[in-house]
């Protein structure tokens, strides 16, 4: 079930960098960061619905139909709280696609947009998003499985320079860089994109720990409160 | 089959818990050195870089590190009494 779920973080995976407009292969690169300040000169839209349909749906509603027959089953206290667990981290996959989905629309008008202020933010947006999927595909190979520990880090660099809470976004409003149409528009997909990094940091709390259940009880005494 | 006195059944339980603490103080020291490894690596790379936005990546990460090993030092230390 582990598996499947995995299966499904994946295939969203390449839904939200399709419509993030980030080659796969961007992400192995070290210098990545540097690589997406750059505004791509064009951008490519994606028929997320017809995604969604094809890799998302289908294998969820598979897995939600999986658990609950196990839950209707004799044997489902062998299982614990993972089944639980999966579920739950199957949804927030769900969520996290159908916040992009939210997000792509602005994303791709600002990202060609002429004004240069509104641009730079819709592609920090994406940048931040981009690292996020980094750090959780290291965290996913990482063969130490220190999953958990690793986590604290992702939460750290969340949104720690997004205009809402540095401020920029007042300045941006003051300065009259970006019309008041503009920034309610930033501070709506900013939301989304929170939601998208939580969504996927919740999920990976749950696919990614530890299958030890020592190695879980030490990192968990270690994680600090978010 | 004999039947454990309560003596027995709680020298077991402490026994039994002891060993769960021993094996956690070894996993985490453990633990604790590829945290302080992985702090070293990232302060050596935070010097190598000039790019203002990857040293306040580096910085948050070292500090979540350096958080993590403090917490880790004070279980390790309730842990060896």
């Amino acid at each position: 079930m582990r598996k499947e779920v995995t299966h499904l973080y994946e295939n969203a995976f390449d839904i939200i960098i399709q419509v993030m407009n980030i080659e796969k292969d961007d992400l192995k690169d070290d210098d990545f960061i540097e690589r997406l300040a750059t505004i791509p000169s064009k951008v490519m839209t994606v028929d997320i619905d017809k995604l969604y349909n094809e890799r998302i749906k289908l294998l969820y509603s598979e897995i939600i139909a999986f658990i609950a027959r196990i839950q209707g089953g004799s044997d489902t206290q062998a299982y614990g709280d993972t089944l639980y667990d999966l579920r739950d981290a199957s949804r927030d996959v769900v969520e996290a696609v159908k916040d992009i989905k939210h997000l792509q629309k602005n994303l791709l008008r600002y990202l060609v947009a002429s004004n240069p202020f509104i641009q730079k933010e819709y592609n920090a947006i994406r940048q931040r998003l981009a690292l996020l999927l980094k750090d959780l595909n290291a965290i996913a190979a990482d063969s130490d499985n220190e999953a958990l520990l690793a986590l604290d880090g992702v939460r750290a660099d969340l949104f720690a320079d997004d205009a809402l809470a540095g401020g920029s976004l007042d300045n941006l409003i003051r300065n009259g860089s970006i019309t008041p149409e503009m920034a309610t528009s930033l501070m709506n997909d900013s939301s989304y994109a929170h939601d998208v990094a939580k969504n996927l940091v919740n999920m990976a709390k749950v696919i990614f720990t530890p299958t030890d259940s020592m190695m879980r009880e030490v990192q968990e005494s270690l994680v600090l409160d978010s | 089959m004999k039947k454990l006195s309560l003596l027995d059944k709680i020298r077991h339980f402490f026994s039994k818990k002891q060993k769960h603490q021993e094996a956690k103080r070894k996993h985490l020291k453990v633990l604790l050195k590829k945290l302080k490894k992985e702090e070293v690596r990232l302060k050596t790379k935070l010097a190598d870089k000039k790019d203002s936005s990857r040293n306040a990546h580096y910085e948050r990460l070292i500090k979540v590190l350096h958080q993590q090993r403090k917490k880790g030092v004070a279980l390790l230390r309730e842990l060896s009494h």
